[in-house]
């Protein structure tokens, strides 16, 4: 388990290697001269045109392309990640209050979207064939086919504007005001986001655990004469569990698009709203960062879901 | 738990057939794709082709179901309900709703189903050669499939729609470099297992080259779940297509696309007090990617043999 571990962790290293490597060679393809987002705005508008031309080289920006990704690259790794040139704020400053409130959002939606998921899908496959089952089944899909903004903007009508129940978007600051002051902000892009992601995890929990219903040790526990609910949930449920695990890996993306989107839509004050701001002023060393998080927070996300998975699926300890 | 009396009842319903078989009835039934009749007992999978049909046939024949030019400007007659001169009203500027769902829909579907056809195609000419190939040109591709893959879609979609710029050509382009991946790991590993086999085997012996084999003796075996995958992504793209034009990322302003009339939405005044400029126009859209994913599931079920 712990090689597994270590192996699994040490093979992100060159996968973030070339992920930088390429968000770099975006970033150099980009128009505008990168000592306008490597400096403070202020300090370099006081700047003469020789003292920039010392800060270039200053920044390596002369060296060769492999050289000038190199020291791009070790600033990063200081905490460095350059300036928004619409706002003039240092990047880092967006990503450290934006982070907080886009992984609210996403636990959030995620406990949502697995809690009412699994129960759904759980619910569709012991009642398979019913009518239930199938209308479930196409509630799924017209889940899945809605677009997330399009979701998004009829809960923002009726909850919001016509019933005014909750609040059109934003979130208050989390230090000043209590829990169920901040509740109200989060429960509609929560819901929404959670609600779109649900019929994913319903249509994968449904078939694993018909999966799990036709194996040989369920007819053991039925024949033993367990009671249905038991049979169904202690040892159905908790097998077909491990493929909703490997399910959360499945949704990231989703999870990443979704909060770009959702954000956006309810002017919630996180990294993929600040994102989506970013690619429209077409502020590129902002759009480039915060891709760069987005990708280094999937590529961590899925690890470790491949690291839980393989904990807690018994057919892998039984290889060790 | 088969009963006596359950054992009678298929008894009887085997002699039933038998005699038809005899009297040479079930003949006729037989006849037909085998495939094609059981996509048609699918009835959700017919309800999605029918409403598919519908709205596709709507958006090709736009012209001869509405007078109005979806960019026509009538500033006389802006922002007006549903009247019987406008089915869907009017919008800021007095372009005709209606129309613009119609020829919205024309660039959406052209761009989604131009863009997984795009993938597809990629995924095909790669995923096969480096399948059947293996080797190092195999590794070569599959690390750079996995390096697209692990950057999320829309991530990488919105990065390359800020350096390329906005038209419709670039977001097709943009789609098909950020959705190859997926079905050229679908054909490659579907190609890696039929190159196993003896067909493929003796047609190496017999010194055919690797294109040959390639493309037209490998390849048609492993275009079914392709086929499928076309109709999925196809649902996807629009999708994408509308929540990128929705953000104002997408295709430019002025041409009508489904994501760009519903971007009109983003204002909260609008959203309140003029539906039908944006409701007609979301369910169109989720109608839509609905019965694609309707067909994309029936022709899923049915070309799967162990499914009943």
């Amino acid at each position: 388990m712990l090689k597994y571990t270590i192996k699994k962790i040490l093979s992100m290293i060159p996968m973030i290697l070339i992920i930088t490597f390429i968000i770099y060679g975006l970033l150099e393809l980009t128009p505008g001269d990168p000592i306008s987002y490597l400096m403070d705005p202020e300090s370099l508008a006081r700047l003469s045109d020789a003292q920039i031309e010392e800060m270039r080289e200053a920044y390596g920006l002369n060296g060769p392309f492999v050289v000038r990704y190199f020291n791009w690259l070790f600033r990063l790794l200081q905490g460095d990640f350059g300036y928004s040139i619409s706002s003039g704020v240092p990047v880092i400053d967006i990503i450290k209050t934006g982070l907080p409130a886009t992984l609210e959002l996403a636990v959030a939606s995620l406990i949502i979207s697995t809690i009412l998921g699994s129960i759904l899908g759980v619910v569709s496959a012991i009642y398979k064939g019913t009518i239930g089952d199938n209308v479930l089944t196409v509630f799924g899909m017209i889940g899945v086919s809605i677009p997330q903004f399009f979701f998004g903007i009829v809960a923002i009508l009726v909850f919001a504007l016509n019933l005014e129940w909750l609040p059109v978007g934003g979130r208050t600051d989390p230090s000043v005001t209590g829990f169920f002051d901040r509740l109200e902000y989060i429960v509609l892009p929560s819901l929404v986001m959670g609600l779109s992601m649900t019929a994913g995890v319903m249509r994968y929990a449904r078939s694993s655990m018909l999966d799990t219903m036709n194996k040989e040790y369920i007819k053991t526990a039925r024949s033993k004469g367990l009671a249905e609910w038991r049979v169904n949930l202690l040892h159905g449920f908790r097998v077909s569990l491990t493929p909703v695990v490997v399910l959360i890996g499945f949704r990231l993306p989703t999870l990443v698009a979704g909060s770009v989107v959702i954000e956006t839509v309810f002017q919630w004050p996180g990294i993929g709203n600040a994102f989506s701001t970013a690619v429209r002023a077409q502020n590129y060393n902002l759009v480039m960062m915060l891709a760069l998080i987005f990708v280094v927070m999937t590529l961590f996300a899925s690890t470790l879901v491949d690291i839980v998975t393989a904990a807690i699926d018994p057919r892998v300890k039984l290889e060790n | 738990m088969a009963t006596k009396a359950s054992i009678r009842r298929m008894n009887n319903k085997f002699d039933k057939i038998r005699q038809q078989e005899e009297a040479g009835l079930l003949k006729n039934k037989k006849q037909g794709n085998r495939t094609l009749r059981k996509l048609l007992k699918n009835q959700l999978a017919v309800t999605g082709a029918i409403i598919f049909l519908i709205i596709l046939l709507a958006c090709i024949f736009a012209p001869i179901l509405t007078p109005y030019s979806p960019k026509a400007v009538d500033m006389g007659n802006i922002l007006s309900g549903p009247t019987k001169e406008h089915w869907l009203g009017t919008d800021k500027i007095g372009r005709d709703v209606f129309s613009r769902i119609l020829y919205g829909g024309r660039m959406s579907i052209a761009i989604g189903f131009g863009s997984a056809l795009g993938c597809a195609l990629i995924g095909i000419i790669l995923g096969c050669y480096a399948g059947y190939k293996g080797g190092i040109i195999d590794s070569i591709f599959v690390r750079i499939s996995e390096v697209f893959m692990s950057i999320p879609r829309l991530i990488l979609v919105m990065m390359l729609a800020a350096i390329m710029g906005q038209s419709a050509g670039n977001i097709v382009l943009i789609f098909v470099l950020s959705g190859w991946g997926s079905s050229f790991r679908m054909v490659r590993s579907k190609v890696l297992s039929i190159r196993e086999e003896e067909y493929v085997q003796s047609l190496e012996v017999f010194g055919l080259s690797t294109p040959i084999i390639c493309y037209k003796h490998i390849l048609p075996n492993a275009l079914s779940p392709t086929i499928v995958n076309v109709t999925l992504s196809t649902a996807m793209f629009i999708l994408d297509e509308a929540a990128l034009s929705f953000l104002g990322l997408g295709v430019p302003l002025e041409v009508p696309t489904w994501g760009n009339i519903l971007n009109a939405a983003q204002d909260l005044f609008t959203l309140q007090n003029n539906w039908w400029l944006w409701l007609p126009t979301g369910i169109v859209v989720s109608l839509f990617v609905m019965s694609i994913n309707f067909i994309g599931d029936g022709i899923r079920d049915t070309a799967d043999p162990t499914q009943i």
